[in-house]
């Protein structure tokens, strides 16, 4: 939703521009060179994609659009260093172009660009907060008005999005539907009986269930959510025998996890729940993945030794541990759940507190952080 | 590996007691990861509101992710039964005897 201050700010802005005028005595504003810059790169788009190649040769990273539309939702004015007419929503070209800010924003980007542009001046910025909004066309993450680090929120956002998508085992709509069940768990009264109990194991009943998925599927999304700590092989297995297959068992955790990981950081930070993820067709390819084997846990997964060509370089920087080998059975989905936490946690947790970190708070705080969670989680690991 | 690294003490059993672990805003950061995991909304809102105001924004929104990244961990070494590694085992064994934290291999 478009929040629009009062049509007396735009009329009133022909008015503000000629007190700026008058008071920066006939100098330029400061923002016409960016200005001028953005329409040159719009008018020039290629351009733009010749920057993104080079970075791409350069290894480093997609470029383009993700980084286009951060800089948009995190710096305001950077944007328009970064833009090429195609890349971006009609609403943040707008913004983009029209240097001082002439047509309507989200309220909360306008907060935004208020934070981040002290030398601009407020009256330039209309709005008033509005927590969850967003800019159309833009991710829930990715156009938030706080101050989420550029490779973070599209990689939310990504990785929310493809949980609509087909996977390896599940078609999207299931996959959507074990998303609205790990929504559905936490006010499950099966679920809260259970966690309240001595062993969730001794609770049974069906659960208050969101969709039409099978109760085994519904259960298994359930516990992963609301008890996992209390999971245990034997339950593991029970589920395998009551007919669901070790890759979709994989599917559904990976999922559910992903999904609760995204909503968690969402009410985390004061943000609304994204909608669900759109449902995209098509027949989840279903292959038993040939190099996967038994161990080290419950389920099969890809050891280092084992990994193909085209799975070695999950293993990169010695990333031997256990926790990233856990969801490898299916090897597609194994990446895009460390596609969302890499960015949310490190990507490389060798790092040391003194080597610098981006981040704005210290390592010990979110080793602490991490720590205390886990153990309010119940995990062992 | 971050105490040794600046040579500051951290009082570790806040990890399982709670507490702020001799950390700066250590006691607001226990409070924002509580209300988090436990989803009680007002909690989270005055523990987020409490944690931005004493570190900023960014450091809010940087401890709510360390957070929700730790919300997935565990449920996927728990859903799919991985043990600690042996070398962890070892290196972490006086630790997790020290904090308890062994009871949590054999609860469920």
């Amino acid at each position: 939703m478009l929040a629009v201050r009062s049509a007396e700010h735009r009329v009133g802005q022909e008015e503000r521009d000629v007190r700026r005028r008058e008071r920066d005595g006939g100098r330029r504003h400061r923002a016409e060179p960016d200005r001028a810059e953005a329409i040159a790169l719009c008018d020039r788009p290629d351009q733009w994609q010749r920057k993104d190649r080079d970075r791409k040769a350069l290894g480093k990273g997609a470029g383009g659009e993700d980084e286009a539309r951060s800089a948009g939702c995190a710096m305001g004015l950077s944007i328009r260093r970064h833009i090429a007419g195609d890349h971006l929503p009609d609403a943040v070209l707008s913004l983009t172009l029209s240097g001082p800010i002439l047509k309507p924003v989200p309220t909360a980007m306008a907060e935004a660009l208020k934070n981040r542009m002290p030398e601009a001046d407020p009256e330039m910025l209309p709005g008033e907060i509005l927590p969850g909004e967003s800019l159309p066309g833009m991710g829930t993450f990715a156009a938030a008005a706080l101050p989420i680090r550029p490779e973070l929120g599209p990689a939310l956002d990504r990785g929310w999005a493809q949980l609509g998508e087909p996977g390896a085992w599940l078609s999207g709509a299931e996959r959507v539907a074990a998303v609205r069940e790990a929504r559905a768990a936490w006010d499950c009264a099966v679920c809260r009986e259970r966690k309240a109990a001595l062993s969730p194991y001794a609770i049974d009943g069906p659960h208050d269930s969101a969709t039409d998925l099978p109760d085994s599927w519904v259960d298994i999304v359930h516990r992963v959510v609301t008890d996992p700590g209390r999971l245990t092989e034997r339950w593991c297995r029970s589920v395998r025998n009551a007919g669901v297959e070790e890759d979709e068992y994989v599917e559904l955790v990976t999922v559910a996890t992903i999904a609760t990981v995204i909503d968690t950081f969402a009410l985390a930070v004061g943000l609304s729940l994204p909608d669900l993820p759109a449902v995209r067709d098509g027949a989840p390819p279903r292959r038993r993945e040939p190099t996967a084997t038994p161990g080290p846990g419950w389920v099969a997964t890809i050891a280092p030794e084992n990994a193909g060509p085209g799975f070695a370089d999950f293993y990169a920087n010695d990333s031997h541990f256990y926790i990233r080998r856990s969801l490898t059975l299916l090897p597609d989905e194994a990446r895009k759940f460390w596609d969302v936490m890499n960015p949310l946690y490190l990507a490389d947790p060798r790092i040391r507190e003194l080597d610098g970190l981006d981040r704005a708070i210290g390592r010990a705080q979110m080793e602490f952080l991490a720590a205390r969670a886990s153990m309010l989680l119940g995990c062992y690991y | 590996m971050s105490g040794r690294d600046t040579g500051n003490d951290y009082d570790l059993a806040a990890v399982t007691g709670g507490g702020d672990a001799a950390l700066p805003n250590g006691g607001i950061l226990n409070a924002f990861v509580e209300a988090v995991v436990a989803r009680d909304m007002p909690s989270v809102a005055a523990a987020r509101a409490a944690l931005a105001d004493a570190m900023g924004e960014a450091a809010m929104v940087d401890a709510a992710a360390t957070i929700a990244a730790f919300n997935a961990y565990p449920r996927a070494a728990d859903a799919t039964g991985i043990p600690l590694e042996e070398a962890k085992r070892d290196l972490t064994a006086d630790l997790r005897r020290e904090l308890g934290l062994d009871i949590l291999e054999t609860v469920a």
